[in-house]
């Protein structure tokens, strides 16, 4: 545990001094902030209101600012999860590109330590920078007027994004194991945070793509997990929603928010959600531990 | 100390190595010398158990590396040809890491630094970032990285490639102490000739196989032979070395001519006073050793050089 320890404590003061990696492993939520500010706040508030509006009731700006906000926000925590992982693995791929794991291999360390410690550290800096951007993002809902969380609400937020710094960091481990260069690395994450951010709805609601797309994205595992984070940040803003507006005016635009995750015509619960990442999370490790055995240099 | 009994490594059609067999003594300094592409790190990555053999059996400090190869690891150190320590940590950071990877407590991995700090002059470094230090300062510290868990035997694989005299000088006076003071057995492969005299024993590698092997006092006594270079009238020179049957070969200035023994050119000076304008005697040495068991020893007559 001690040689597990010592190589996660390396890579993750590799990462963490290399300036450049930490900025780029934000570079996708930052991105996403950025246009959200400037453009798709203002067209997803007018959406909310015209939905409203069309139902004969009227929406303050504070109230339509708040839901949209809130969908936003829990987007950006699931885009976070892909690329701050996939930043920290930038080291594992640099230490592939320069055989770096040579200088291990010649001391009594088995493979699987060394593998393990790239997991570790990668998960540890996922988690924690995460659950900071949680923190702030929280703190900006409650500044624009949410209601607070609860503490319950507020640890199943934490323990979803453990779940899905997991599974992200076996994802995206088990295909910087195929990767030789940096470059084709950059690459991976540049599609990654790209179909991430499509894929989780994060960009636009899910219900605004073609039927066959919404299908395929539903088995994104960060898609689940958006899907769950929003259900725990939007429900003081569906609450406020629903004290003002018939219910039946809320699950509208639940739906066309894209609130719950559909695969065909089945509504996926959560548990279904969080089985399916604990699956997923499997099915890499059998992949990561293939390569290690017979890749991994 | 490391006995390496018929080893056999081939990569698809390529074979790197081909049955090479050799023994290291305890507290001997034993050279590898060969070409780019002649075998030596694939032999050294299997003694060092990062990479597997096909065939072959290696023994180090008694020790079975197909059965003992973590064992084997706690009693080597290895110098690799590159630098593979982390750029963005300090020298202490990168031995702590190396350190505990060989099970070492922390308290025990911080004496251990602290003593490889005084032996190779780093103490007042160690908090520098390895990317922060000069060639000779990075040196100093892959073989203290090496020498951490005090091991028996210190593998080095090309150690002083790239490296400028001062520093390749550092490095082979540190080697030397080594074994002086601790009886550490020493195996280094290299391309430079003038490396293999500071070894016990060499081996010449070619093409995955062993073409020689023996003291270098031996090899020169063997392989070894002097040479004179002839400045001057090349065709009057030509001609006579024809005549007399020496083997030459053809310089763009000068005539370089195989002598059976030094003291051989006093006859060929005796016979070329008016025609030649200068020359020099040249002792055998390790280069023409290697030149010689690798057959490219071509003293054919053509022009070279040109």
């Amino acid at each position: 545990m001690n040689k597990i320890y010592a190589l996660a404590s390396r890579n993750a003061k590799i990462f963490l001094r290399d300036r450049a990696a930490v900025f780029f492993s934000f570079l996708a939520v930052f991105i996403v902030f950025v246009l959200y500010l400037l453009f798709i706040s203002a067209s997803i508030t007018s959406g909310i209101k015209a939905s409203i509006t069309a139902n004969g009731f009227q929406v303050s700006d504070k109230l339509a600012k708040l839901f949209s906000d809130s969908w936003m926000m829990s987007g950006v925590m699931g885009i976070g999860c892909i690329t701050v992982a996939n930043g920290c693995l930038v080291n594992f791929v640099n230490d592939t590109a320069l055989d770096k794991r040579r200088d291990f291999f010649v001391t009594p360390t088995k493979k699987t330590s060394i593998i393990l410690s790239y997991f570790f550290s990668t998960i540890l800096i996922t988690f924690s920078m995460n659950t900071v951007i949680f923190f702030i993002v929280y703190i900006y809902l409650l500044i624009i007027g949410m209601g607070a969380l609860s503490f319950g609400a507020i640890m199943a937020m934490i323990g979803l994004i453990l779940l899905t710094s997991i599974s992200s960091t076996m994802m995206m481990l088990s295909i910087a194991l195929f990767l030789k260069t940096e470059s084709a690395h950059g690459a991976v994450v540049a599609i990654a945070s790209v179909v991430t951010g499509f894929a989780t709805g994060a960009y636009m609601p899910m219900k605004l793509f073609p039927k066959i797309l919404r299908d395929i994205f539903a088995f994104v595992p960060a898609t689940g997990s958006v899907v769950m984070m929003r259900k725990i940040m939007m429900k003081p803003a569906l609450q406020a929603m629903k004290s003002e507006y018939p219910a039946q005016l809320v699950d509208i635009l639940a739906d066309e928010f894209s609130l719950e995750l559909v695969v065909g015509s089945w509504t996926v619960p959560d548990w279904a959600m969080l089985i399916y990442h604990v699956i997923c999370s499997l099915l890499f490790l059998g992949i990561i531990a293939f390569a290690v055995k017979k890749k991994l240099k | 100390m490391i006995r390496v009994e018929n080893l056999y490594k081939a990569y698809g059609d390529i074979k790197a190595v081909q049955d090479i067999s050799f023994d290291v003594k305890e507290g001997e300094i034993y050279a590898f010398l060969g070409e780019n592409g002649a075998g030596k790190t694939t032999t050294i990555n299997i003694l060092c158990a990062i990479l597997e053999k096909d065939k072959g059996k290696v023994l180090i400090n008694k020790h079975d590396l197909d059965k003992n190869s973590d064992l084997i690891k706690r009693d080597i150190g290895v110098v690799f040809q590159g630098a593979y320590l982390d750029d963005r940590l300090t020298i202490f950071e990168n031995l702590y890491v190396r350190a505990l990877l060989y099970g070492m407590s922390t308290k025990e991995a911080k004496q251990n630094i602290q003593t490889t700090a005084d032996i190779f002059d780093l103490r007042d470094i160690l908090k520098r970032k390895y990317k922060n230090l000069s060639g000779g300062q990075r040196r100093r510290a892959d073989i203290a990285r090496a020498l951490l868990h005090s091991p028996r035997i210190l593998i080095l694989d090309e150690p002083t490639t790239g490296l400028d005299p001062a520093t390749r000088n550092m490095v082979w006076k540190t080697i030397k102490r080594l074994r002086n003071e601790k009886g550490m057995t020493i195996f280094f492969s290299t391309h430079y000739m003038e490396e293999t005299e500071n070894a016990d024993r060499i081996a010449i590698i070619k093409k995955g196989k062993i073409a020689a092997c023996d003291t270098p006092h031996a090899l020169k006594q063997k392989y070894s032979y002097d040479t004179l270079n002839l400045y001057g009238d090349n065709d009057e020179i030509k001609k006579y070395l024809k005549e007399k049957e020496y083997k030459t070969k053809i310089r763009k200035e000068y005539i370089e001519v195989k002598l059976e023994s030094s003291m051989k050119a006093l006859d060929v000076l005796n016979d070329l006073r008016e025609k030649v304008s200068g020359f020099e005697v040249r002792k055998g040495n390790m280069d023409t050793v290697f030149l010689t068991v690798t057959g490219k020893d071509d003293f054919d007559g053509e022009v070279k050089d040109e």
